[in-house]
């Protein structure tokens, strides 16, 4: 569905971001794209949607360039952003002025997400953040495009919200669509994501699903003393010690800890790229 | 819908810019009809016993076209200042041609036939009310009495309607690109471009006019250097003008190449906008 | 849901089904609910549901009637039995006889225990 073929880009021409990269993403998954503030997450997913273009390589999102923003190629995609800036009309009025570019879009489908999520029908200037921002996923949701990106969709949700979010997205995941989650609040959706890209630094660490991380290492505890060197990663307290270590054939898989993965993959990145990454 | 151009789409965009900024656009309606009933109340009392000065009513038409159109246009991509909005505005699914309409209708069309429309109405509706409360003093003999009477200016022929609908439109696509280009003080961004590209163009045009005639010039023209003298002021030797046809020529091609280079350069700024 | 144990969340689902066949919730040779139900209900992803449902197959509880969904197997309640015995006997008890050494406790006080739980919770039937 997306392919990066050594793509750079950077603000300016002489700071990079990101130089070569390669990435590929596949239809019918959840991706969880993690990094730490500043890594560059949402040029990504802005490059996906065509709002900043490459200065290199090519790249191609439902079998179209970004690049040219064709209404045929925005007409798949739906983009729901960080923060949240609405007209200040009535929301049904909003969602009528959307709907007529979205050929897919299903109004039953939004009334319905809207009253899950807990939306009041009023005008949207008298409505929160957190609503504006329901009103948009509820928005992105019906429209049923193909390639659905959330930056950072559970910040300033609250608590309810975030269980109906998960819901819905579960609910919306299908063989033909795609979507790009990113975000910080890894414990919000870490049972939705079935595909994790790791960025650091400009550089994609990691782009691999939730299987093959939990055949190819443990996340464990040891309320033992000592450290092994066997560990990848690990994070002591006076609990004793949560790490992460590669997985023997024998071994039981254990529940994939995505702030552990993430954390080994930043600090000892070597040793994940040797375990993730054929290529290299 | 398709990647080509689709009037339908262009109709859809329009009627959801209508719908989502349909207040600010009254609030500014309202705005300015309060400015020109201001300034022409002010005109009435000012010239309680004088004539109903045309000169000043073509000075608040000028202003009112030209300062409020290029204001107005200036402020139609406003909205870049929000990250949200452009995205989305960015995302919508419709070509650029079709966005650009829809900036292209609303500072080159609605904005002239609004004002047009308004400025009439109140221009008529003033002299109406002059005529009726303001007193003829009895010194003025009946021949010149008529001169007393406040008639529409659009009557007078002395105003350079044309000239100034042309200079409206090239205005406001100036300042339309500038908004497009300039995302925080567009307006006043724009202007500043604008008279120092002005004076730097009538300064090399002086200095390569110069340059190619060895004797002392002075260049002379309206809108562009359709004459100049040869010789110091005292003692001109000659005067040089450029051929009717040519002259014809450059006055028509101007304009419209300042007008075209200005959409088709929004065109493309429009079309290559990042955020 | 909320996923608790250090066990992956595709088994601590594949858990969840046996514990509702066990309790004849799911019963045999009924339809158990379609993988995208399932999903939403649990808020997880469907391929994790879908990992589930094949590891449950591979282990003969479940099978998939094309076009139709997922059902209990015919013995399904047995192999349910046979696989939350061995679960049990390599995971739980090994844990439990460790902090019996631990703690130094006979396998007679554990009987005694046993004996007086089954007086109080009679197997529902």
């Amino acid at each position: 569905m997306i392919h990066f073929n050594n793509v750079s880009f950077g603000y300016t021409k002489q700071k990079p971001l990101y130089a070569n990269i390669q990435l590929e993403l596949k239809s019918g998954s959840v991706y969880g794209l993690l990094g730490k503030n500043g890594a560059g997450k949402s040029t990504l997913l802005k490059l996906m949607a065509g709002l900043v273009h490459p200065q290199k390589g090519l790249l191609t999102v439902c079998n179209a360039n970004p690049m040219k923003r064709e209404p045929d190629f925005l007409n798949q995609v739906f983009f729901i952003p960080e923060e949240i800036d609405t007209p200040n009309i009535h929301v049904l009025d909003f969602a009528a002025e959307q709907v007529p570019f979205y050929p897919r879009f299903n109004q039953t489908q939004f009334l319905d997400y809207l009253k899950e999520l807990d939306v009041p029908m009023t005008k949207l200037n008298k409505m929160s953040f957190g609503q504006k921002k329901k009103v948009w996923i509820a928005l992105g949701m019906a429209s049923n495009a193909s390639l659905i990106i959330l930056d950072e969709p559970t910040n300033g949700l609250d608590i309810p919200s975030k269980r109906i979010l998960r819901k819905l997205i579960a609910s919306i995941v299908n063989e033909d669509n795609c979507i790009i989650i990113s975000t910080h609040q890894v414990k919000d959706l870490d049972s939705l994501i079935d595909q994790i890209i790791l960025v650091d630094n400009g550089e994609i660490i990691v782009n691999t699903d939730t299987n093959t991380i939990i055949e190819k290492i443990i996340f464990q505890h040891s309320n033992q003393q000592e450290i092994s060197n066997s560990w990848i990663y690990h994070e002591t307290s006076i609990a004793g010690h949560l790490f992460v270590k590669k997985r023997e054939m024998e071994e039981d898989v254990s529940k994939l800890d995505l702030e552990l993965f993430f954390n080994a993959g930043i600090t000892n990145k070597i040793a994940i790229q040797e375990l993730f990454n054929q290529k290299s | 819908m398709n990647n080509h151009f689709s009037l339908i789409r262009a109709l859809l965009l329009l009627r959801k810019n209508f719908k989502e900024s349909g207040s600010s656009y009254l609030l500014m309606f309202l705005a300015g009809l309060g400015i020109l009933f201001l300034s022409y109340g002010l005109l009435i009392v000012a010239s309680f016993h004088s004539m109903f000065p045309t000169g000043d009513r073509k000075m608040i038409f000028v202003i009112g076209l030209l300062l409020g159109g290029t204001l107005f246009s200036s402020s139609h991509y406003g909205f870049f200042k929000s990250e949200a909005k452009t995205i989305q505005f960015l995302l919508l699914p419709a070509t650029t041609g079709e966005k650009l309409l829809v900036g292209f209708a609303l500072t080159q069309i609605m904005y002239l036939i609004i004002y047009l429309g308004i400025f009439t109405g109140i221009d008529w509706l003033m002299c109406l009310t002059y005529n009726e409360f303001v007193a003829i003093p009895n010194w003025i003999i009946e021949q010149e009495k008529h001169y007393y009477q406040g008639k529409p200016i659009f009557q007078s022929d002395t105003i350079l309607f044309k000239e100034l609908v042309i200079l409206y439109f090239i205005t406001t696509s100036i300042a339309h690109l500038g908004s497009l280009s300039f995302i925080r003080n567009a307006y006043v961004k724009t202007a500043i471009l604008f008279v120092i590209s002005f004076i730097g163009i009538i300064y090399l045009n002086n200095k390569m006019l110069v340059m190619l005639i060895p004797e002392e010039i002075m260049p002379h023209g309206k809108y562009f250097t359709d004459s100049f003298r040869i010789g110091p002021l005292q003692q001109p030797t000659g005067i040089v003008t450029l051929p009717e046809s040519w002259q014809l020529r450059i006055s028509w091609f101007l304009p419209i190449f300042l007008y075209s280079s200005c959409w088709i350069m929004s065109y493309y700024k429009l079309k290559e906008k990042q955020i | 849901m909320n996923f608790h144990s250090n066990k992956a969340i595709y088994i601590q689902i594949a858990d969840l089904i046996c514990e509702k066949i066990l309790l004849q919730i799911f019963k045999e040779e009924e339809r158990i609910p379609s993988v995208r139900e399932l999903a939403i209900n649990l808020e997880v992803n469907p391929n994790t549901v879908m990992r589930t449902y094949e590891y449950l197959q591979d282990l003969e509880i479940i099978t998939n009637k094309r076009g139709v969904g997922f059902f209990v197997s015919v013995n399904g309640l047995k192999k349910v039995t046979d696989y939350l015995k061995k679960e049990f006997t390599e995971q739980d008890l090994p844990t439990v006889f460790k902090n019996m050494q631990l703690l130094q406790i006979t396998i007679g006080e554990i009987d005694a225990l046993y004996q007086q739980y089954l007086k109080w919770n009679k197997k529902p039937l």
